[in-house]
């Protein structure tokens, strides 16, 4: 698996096995960026109610979301969130739609939610709609993107910090690989990236975190990749996961390797043991004699 | 829940056959899948430079996707009589449980894994290795299987009070383990295993059906068999006694039950009778399939209890809990109190024969305790440990680890009671 | 191996063939203790002069000699800070696993990366030879290893980064 798949495989089959059976369930999962999902069936198993909490919400909803969820989701987007998270959708069991295109749907809210400021920033460029100068979402408690218009093209910087110190070394290498690849491929949106100092795209915006540990990579998308809102939208939301995704595969393939490693190692280490001399003699009376 | 992030802890229970995982405090694991891996054939073996291209070892499936890309692919199973055999394969399986199926960020949620009773600690700080380093969770607890299944049975209506003393009758598939367990530590000195379980109930009722079904058609007679054990059995009180009941009302107690051939659509039916009983009986009886294994399960439990410290041994008699997918036929339960009941009480009567009647033995109480959870007794007690505030004051952390090294998960304290 | 690291190594294998000359010697401060002369150090004249055989600046082995125990302490070379990364990890990874390699001290010797202890028990029980063909040929796989890992991390970037970017065209 390279990419990243993004919709929620949990989410998706508690929807499905909620329309195939009459358990009652109450659950509670995750996703990635900390976003958490609740899923329970009422008490008399008439609807099945999908909460989603997500750090920077009202910024998401503010920027789009609520307008994307509502067209997506129709009657199921309840206007007044669950107690403690952010968008609830209540379904129905009498829904009467294709159950399996909208499990697909339900699997996609997290998508939804965090795509919906791309595509309303895309689709601004596209039409030539007044536009806010730049978007900031906190999605996590460290780590932010900020969305950012700029003549047909939208440039998107991604906040990215390390808790590990090593980690920082080896996320250097694969943000190298991404401003070096960049320049072979044709289409690809330019990546640039920086330690330390925000880009200039940044200047006079409140609250930007800098220090040792905070990188920032910026993506410009051009009017090709902007014609293209969905796909986009779903690559590059993704971006800060498949990063960590991808560090955390390589440091499983330095331990596989450094496994074989020691294995050779160890063979070559055997070789100094001499082989165990098992001599059995026999006395004259044809007894067996073992030299202790 | 995680006192930074806010996120449930994630349970992962990699069983020989099965994985169980999911997110602390729900009643089921999200998935279960086979604990296989499909990894490009004869590459396995390779040291960083036989691999300039870059990401080779990403191209693989675990579980029910493992099973379907067989022909393609090596099909591996990264653990073996429960415990990891294959470092690399295990270390690849995890990667796609959390990026693939559970779909978290593993630096923020707390982690607790399972091992089977007698695990060497090697083990335990390899497993710390991959979780610590690689995935840089922030909080790891390995718990043993069989205190998780004790911890899984106070869910029990009949459970006045949560101790984590007892005896566990682990039966999955492949084994039957009886394990002791002492306020929460295995006496591994005494634990014993039978070498019936669920694949053997099922090869004996296919046995019994083909020689008495001749309309099932051969391909499918594995998978009646199958249903039959999970929809049909039950154990009986007493066996003789159920055979005349059924004798006296076949139509009461035989099903018949039509069936549709899958390949040539001809529909055939078949009757569901005596094997009903004679199926879960096999762990009472051993003696009707098997000719190597003679010794009844009350039986294995009674000896496995007497021969552990005296001082336990009322402990472990009065808390028997179940776990695993052959331990769920009805009323196993009672007649494996019965069972064990009648033989206590024996020896009981005649050790007070034999002091002539000078001494008086206070009454033994024996509790085999059934539940809700017992099929995933182990993951459902892992869960329930660790969405307790309790579970982030026993974790070993990322700060500990980076401090003192992989040592630190040697030890797993107990906690919960 | 690299033709320029050749004599580096020779002139190891040469040091270490003379200098492993153990013999069994008990301890002269406890009886019935029999102690690594090396590792205590409790008597000057049990003690030989250490050997510092240096490639250059980082690169470079420490030899110590006593009666019955010789330490070996090597430490790595290092260009930059991904190579410092993984021979910290690597080096870690053997350490978790000294019991396997018999002669592998669990702790370096400061300033040096890894270290080997030898006792006059492993010689009497192994071949010299093959002992001291086992430590080059560590040294030698140990930079191997590095400079593999440092290059498949950045054909995996590589690859990672394409992929990525790809997607968009």
């Amino acid at each position: 698996m390279l990419l990243l798949e993004t919709h929620n495989r949990i989410l998706y089959d508690e929807v499905v096995a909620y329309f195939n059976s009459d358990r009652r369930t109450d659950n509670i999962f995750a996703d990635f960026d900390g976003v958490k999902f609740h899923t329970f069936t009422s008490d008399d198993k008439s609807t099945l109610t999908v909460s989603i909490s997500i750090k920077g919400a009202s910024d998401l909803l503010k920027q789009g979301g609520s307008a994307l969820l509502k067209s997506v989701y129709g009657d199921l987007f309840q206007a007044k969130p669950e107690g403690g998270y952010d968008v609830t959708l209540i379904i129905p069991s009498t829904y009467s739609g294709n159950k399996d295109e909208l499990a697909k749907k339900v699997g996609l809210l997290k998508r939804n939610l965090v795509a919906a400021p791309f595509l309303m920033v895309f689709e601004g460029v596209e039409s030539k709609k007044a536009l806010p100068d730049i978007i900031t979402i906190d999605y996590r408690s460290d780590e932010s993107f900020y969305i950012k218009p700029q003549g047909d093209n939208v440039i998107v910087v991604f906040d990215i910090t390390f808790k590990d110190a090593d980690d920082v070394v080896l996320s250097k290498i694969f943000l190298q690989s991404f401003v070096d690849a960049r320049k072979t491929m044709n289409n690809t949106p330019s990546v640039t990236f920086s330690q330390k100092d925000p880009p200039l795209e940044l200047k006079g915006v409140k609250g930007v975190r800098t220090g040792a540990h905070h990188g920032f990579v910026s993506f410009v998308l051009f009017p090709a990749h902007l014609k293209k809102p969905q796909e986009t939208a779903d690559l590059i939301q993704t971006f800060r996961d498949y990063l960590h995704y991808h560090i955390k595969c390589a440091k499983a393939y330095m331990h596989t390797s450094m496994r074989n490693r020691v294995e050779s190692l160890i063979q070559v280490l055997n070789r100094a043991k001499p082989e165990p001399v098992t001599t059995v003699k026999r006395t004259i009376t044809g007894k067996f004699f073992k030299q202790q | 829940m995680n006192p930074i992030s806010g996120l449930p802890a994630v349970v992962i229970d990699n069983g020989t056959g099965y994985t169980k995982m999911g997110y602390a405090g729900n009643n089921d694991p999200s998935y279960i899948i086979p604990t296989t891996i499909a990894t490009q054939s004869s590459k396995n073996k390779q040291t960083a430079a036989s691999q300039k291209k870059g990401v080779d070892d990403l191209d693989f499936f675990i579980g029910d996707e493992a099973i379907a890309n067989s022909k393609t692919y090596d099909i591996t199973n990264p653990v073996r009589h429960g415990q990891v055999e294959n470092w690399t394969h295990m270390e690849q399986y995890w990667e796609h449980c959390i990026f693939k199926y559970l779909r978290c960020e593993p630096e923020d949620h707390y982690f607790l894994l399972t091992e089977p009773p007698l695990n060497a600690p090697e083990n335990r700080e390899f497993t710390a290795e991959i979780m610590f380093e690689t995935f840089n969770v922030p909080g790891l607890y390995i718990a043993v299987q069989a205190v998780l299944a004790l911890a899984a049975s106070w869910t029990s209506k009949n459970i006045t009070e949560r101790t984590l003393t007892g005896t566990v009758i682990d039966s999955g598939d492949g084994v039957t383990h009886v394990i002791p367990v002492a306020e929460g530590y295995v006496i591994g000195s005494s634990i014993k295993h039978i070498p019936i379980a669920g694949r053997d109930i099922t090869g004996f009722v296919q046995q019994i059906m083909r020689e008495r079904e001749p309309n099932i058609p051969p391909a499918e007679s594995l998978e009646i068999a199958k249903r039959v054990k999970e929809q049909y059995s039950y154990v009986c009180p007493d066996i003789v006694k159920e055979f005349a009941k059924y004798d006296s009302e076949p139509e009461k107690w035989i099903k018949t039950i039509n069936a549709q051939d899958a390949v040539s659509k001809k529909p055939y039916s078949y009757d569901v009778g005596y094997e009903r009983f004679l199926g879960p009986e096999i762990f009472f009886n051993p003696e009707i399939c098997s000719s190597d294994f003679l010794n009844p399960l009350p039986k294995v439990v009674d000896d496995t209890i007497q021969s552990c410290p005296i001082d336990c041994r009322r402990g472990l008699y009065k808390n028997i809990v179940l776990s695993g997918g052959s331990t769920m036929f009805k009323d196993f339960s009672k007649r494996l109190q019965r069972d064990i009941k009648r033989s206590v009480d024996y020896r009981i009567k005649r050790s007070e024969e034999l002091s002539g009647g000078k001494i008086k033995s206070v009454p033994l109480a024996v509790n085999v305790i059934s539940h809700n959870y017992q099929r995933y007794a182990v993951w459902f007690g892992g869960s329930m440990l660790a969405s307790t505030p309790e579970f982030y004051n026993v974790c070993h952390t990322k700060a500990q680890y980076d401090e003192i090294g992989p040592s630190i998960c040697r030890f797993n304290p107990v906690f919960g009671q | 191996m690299s033709l320029a690291q050749v004599p580096y190594l020779n002139c190891i294998r040469a040091t270490l063939t003379a200098s492993m000359c153990l013999q069994n010697f008990g301890s002269q401060i406890v009886e019935r203790h029999n102690k690594p002369e090396v590792e205590i150090k409790t008597s000057k004249e049990l003690v030989l002069n250490p050997v510092i055989i240096a490639r250059n600046k980082a690169e470079r082995v420490l030899i110590e000699t006593s009666i019955n125990s010789i330490r070996i302490s090597v430490s790595i070379k290092k260009s930059d800070e991904v190579d410092v990364i993984i021979a910290k990890k690597f080096v870690r990874f053997l350490a978790q696993r000294a019991e396997h390699f018999i002669i592998l001290r669990r702790k370096a010797v400061e300033g040096y990366d890894i270290s080997f202890l030898v006792t006059n028990f492993h010689t009497e029980n192994m071949f010299k030879h093959k002992l001291v063909d086992f430590i080059i040929q560590f040294m030698e796989d140990i930079d191997k290893e590095i400079s593999d890992l440092k290059l498949t991390l950045n054909a995996r970037g590589r690859s990672v980064a394409t992929e990525y970017l790809k997607q968009f065209a």
